[in-house]
């Protein structure tokens, strides 16, 4: 166990690194960045600070090696839209909203989406099949931006009965939340309804059931916990997506999150900020890869012993 | 009366090349403290009969026809699943009266759950540290090398005969009067066979049905034995009567 | 005894001729059908995957045909008629440009299915090539490879196509690059994994003993028996490309803005959601409809090409 989860912090730093290396040299490729040796539209005082900072000035391999030391050491340098304000401090400032409909958003997808799986495995009721079918069909084709647009008229426009900005009550999380979920409820719930029909007729339900125990003790005891584990690796990938996919919601419902300050930064061309949050967005995501892959291995011996 | 009975029963699978007939119209009794031998070809339906006993079916197989009475207690099995949910006459019955050893070890066993939880299931009763010492005197009453080891792992980390004597040591735990055993040695070291033969015998009263392909077990354990073919049972014949190769070209049909 | 006397000599009568029309009553086989008839008489009964299909196909041919013959163009304003609700003349309205809505729609569609064809062709074509070599030449090659993979896919797919925007500039060229640069690590693994297993076939080791040279093994015989999965898997590239574009030009970097795709035709109709919703809705169904067929066609496709999941 140990060694496997040496082996898979290993894979994961080797992505970061990887992820890191892409992301410095891709910088370096966008026209008019001050990377790739541009620098039109910044004031002199900025222009020396960003040379300094990233030691443009030097060759390419000692800006890398800067870049990484950098990162390490946590400085993350400053913003040039915002002049003078510190990396470090947007994404202090922007990461707690982030986090909080993100994780909102996730725990809204796995509740309904087990529910609504689980219900639909046990019920043979017509409605209750229609009702997934409906959720399953809207999930894979109705993309989250649109879906929270649709929100936005008929619940917040229309109906006027939820805020449509801001993020001050709970009341503001509703719609943000619903949008990033349903296709993540859509999966879920595909995911828990066939694994948990799969594992309701396993030959080990057989014998719980003739060692003495009842049906409905043997299908909370063995059957949904099997059924759990394709979803909780679903799970992990889903939770950073969903922290890192919400920038175009974020900025809908006009959240300021770390998405919003992404969007931002691509169409103000901070570069700064934006190598900084795609760093930090794939870093999130590996870490999130990693403690699955850890999590399903713990729980589930046939992954641990291959 | 029988302690066992079963009526006419028939059953068919619905696969894509169109309706198989598992069980065609079986009828068997079993008496009480009778040692009854099941062969015949693999593939006859002697696992749909077991299974079927004892209530279930397995999935896309359907019940056309027949009971199965065990103690004046009627049944017609169903189909494993949501069904069981709902009344289910044989419920009380299971794994106190009536026990099962499946066929297949490896999955058998629910994969991700710890061997000890598994056992501890048949002690529901009592209280965590109870149910803790029970688990163990099971273990080593089993016999199994490492008790505590085996406790702790997985039932992939376990070998199939460990498992195979874990299972029938738990079909005998609650001293039920039938017990229905799939190949139950077929993992099974000579030593361990002898081992769980003795353990079988330990319970005087006890009707067994059992399958196997080996004519000397049937021999030296049963009274009598039945022959199953395409999904027909024989008549019961005395074990006494029928010679190890006749009951070798029977299997071979 | 002699021969002559075991000849048996049968009466001129004891055979009948056959009647014409009972002479193929003993014939009861199946009209024998390949498998790409086989797996298109699966596809017809599933009614959803149909319909899917034939609504891909109009739209398909509208978006060829209509622009070709329509009096208006994607940027052709008419100031004096802004925000017009749909009538003869504009069938969908017109926007606060007094462009016509139904053109647009018909432009947006040839931006989305020619991404959306062309991303899942290019996928197919790396896919495959990665995958099937990893899987047939293995050892440290396969290895390193697949760490590649590995890597590829563990990094979020989002912010590369985003920074890829920013370098390549709004263009179909680079919605094309930044959709395929990690879309076709799943099929690489999917077909990594059939090869290895169907390598160690019995056919396949026949092959090579007959002399078949390695490429035509390779190709002929491994990609052949696992091109169902390939086949749904290409399917349902077409609608998640088709997703990315809206996606990117919604957020306004994908196409850029006289172009009409369906992302931009949302994002500008979003300014105007109080005012004029209608405007809205034109884009959102067209998007929605077409991902909704294109799943609909995959599904129906997993279906006929796996024998397992037929119904009866």
């Amino acid at each position: 166990m140990l060694k496997y989860i040496g082996k898979r912090l290993l894979m994961g730093l080797a992505t970061l690194f990887a992820l890191m290396t892409i992301t410095f040299f891709l910088m370096h490729m966008i026209p008019g960045s001050p990377f790739a040796g541009e620098t039109q539209g910044l004031s002199a005082a900025a222009k020396q600070q960003i040379i300094e900072a990233y030691q443009l000035d030097k060759p390419i391999i000692v800006q890398y090696m800067t870049y990484l030391k950098n990162f390490f050491s946590g400085q993350l340098g400053t913003s040039t839209a915002r002049k003078g304000v510190p990396i470090t401090m947007i994404i202090a400032n922007g990461l707690p909203y982030t986090a909080k409909v993100g994780f909102s958003a996730f725990v809204t997808a796995m509740v309904l989406g087990i529910l609504l799986g689980a219900v639909s495995a046990f019920s043979k009721k017509g409605w209750v099949q229609g009702l997934s079918a409906f959720v399953a069909t809207i999930g894979v084709s109705v993309p989250s931006f649109l879906f929270a647009l649709f929100l936005m008229y008929l619940l917040g426009v229309n109906l006027k009965i939820l805020p449509i900005m801001g993020l001050t009550s709970w009341k503001h999380y509703i719609m943000p939340s619903l949008a990033l979920a349903l296709s993540p409820i859509a999966m879920i719930s595909r995911l828990t309804r066939s694994s948990l029909s799969e594992e309701l007729r396993q030959d080990y339900m057989i014998l719980a059931l003739s060692k003495g125990t009842s049906y409905r003790k043997a299908v909370y005891r063995h059957a949904l916990k099997n059924a759990i584990i394709p979803v909780v690796t679903y799970a992990g990938p889903l939770l950073a997506t969903l922290l890192t996919g919400s920038f175009v919601v974020e900025s809908l419902f006009t959240i300021p999150g770390i998405g919003s300050e992404f969007v931002a930064s691509v169409s103000g061309r901070d570069y700064p900020l934006i190598m900084a949050l795609t760093v930090l967005y794939g870093s999130l995501v590996i870490l999130a890869n990693i403690l699955t892959d850890i999590i399903s291995a713990l729980i589930d011996p046939r992954i641990r012993l291959k | 009366m029988a302690l066992l009975s079963v009526e006419q029963l028939s059953v068919h699978a619905e696969k894509e090349e169109g309706d198989i007939r598992l069980l065609k119209s079986v009828s068997l009794e079993l008496e009480k403290n009778e040692w009854t031998a099941l062969m015949g070809p693999s593939g006859c339906g002697k696992t749909t009969l077991a299974n079927a006993v004892m209530g279930f079916l397995k999935a896309d197989t359907f019940c056309d026809y027949g009971t199965v009475t065990f103690d004046g207690i009627v049944n017609v099995p169903k189909q494993f699943g949501l069904d069981f949910l709902g009344s289910d006459p044989f419920e009380n019955i299971r794994g106190k009266r009536m026990a099962y050893v499946m066929q297949n070890v490896r999955e058998a066993f629910d994969p991700t759950d710890r061997i000890g939880a598994q056992i501890a299931e048949l002690y529901e009763e009592d209280g965590f540290f109870e149910k803790r010492k029970k688990v163990n005197d099971f273990l080593e009453r089993a016999q199994v090398k490492d008790p505590k080891k085996v406790s702790r792992s997985s039932p992939l980390e376990v070998s199939p005969g460990e498992l195979q004597k874990i299972m029938i040591m738990a079909a005998l735990e609650k001293d039920p009067e039938l017990i229905i055993l799939d190949e139950p040695f077929s993992a099974l070291d000579p030593l361990s066979r002898e081992q769980m033969t003795d353990e079988l015998k330990k319970h005087e009263g006890m009707s067994v049905l059992l399958i196997t392909h080996e004519p000397r077990t049937a021999k030296r354990l049963c009274q009598s034995i039945l022959f199953m073919d395409e999904g027909t049972v024989s008549e019961k014949y005395s074990t006494a009567e029928v010679s190890e190769e006749e009951m070798i070209s029977r299997m071979e049909l | 005894m002699s021969e002559a006397e075991v000849k048996m000599v049968l009466p001129e009568n004891a055979f009948e001729k056959l009647p014409e029309d009972e002479k193929n009553n003993e014939f009861i086989a199946m009209k024998s059908r390949s498998y790409f008839e086989d797996v298109w008489f699966q596809y017809k009964k599933n009614k959803l995957a149909m319909v899917s299909l034939i609504f891909i196909i109009i739209m398909v041919l509208m978006a060829i045909f209509v622009p070709m013959f329509s009096r208006y163009s994607y940027d052709a304003q008419d100031l004096a008629n802004p925000n017009a609700l749909p009538s003869l003349e504009h069938w969908f309205g017109t926007d606060k440009f007094g462009r016509d809505i139904f053109i647009r729609i018909m432009y947006g569609a040839r931006i989305s299915l020619s991404v959306g064809f062309a991303a899942a062709a290019i996928n197919l074509v790396i896919g495959i090539a990665w995958g099937g070599m990893c899987g047939y030449i293995g050892g440290r090659f396969d290895m390193i490879l697949m760490r590649i993979v590995d890597i590829i896919y563990s990094v979020p797919t989002l912010l590369y196509v985003i920074l890829i925007m920013l370098i390549f500039g709004s263009n179909m060229f680079s919605v094309l690059l930044a959709i395929c640069i990690s879309s076709w690590v799943g099929l690489a693994r999917q077909v990594r994994a059939q090869v290895m297993s169907q390598k160690e076939q019995e056919y396949a080791l026949a092959a090579k003993v007959l002399g078949a040279s390695d490429m035509r093994i390779l190709f002929k015989h491994l990609v052949k028996n696992s091109i169902g999965p390939i086949i749904v898997n290409t399917t349902l590239m077409v609608p998640s490309a088709i997703f990315t574009e809206a996606f990117l030009s919604f957020v306004g970097i994908g196409i850029s803005i006289p172009m009409a795709s369906w992302g931009t035709m949302a994002n500008e109709a979003k300014n105007m959601l109080f005012s004029a919703p209608l405007q809205m809705v034109w884009p959102v169904s067209a998007i929605c409809l077409t991902m909704l067929a294109l799943n609909f066609i995959g599904d129906g496709l997993n279906q006929a090409l796996d024998p397992k999941k037929r119904s009866r």
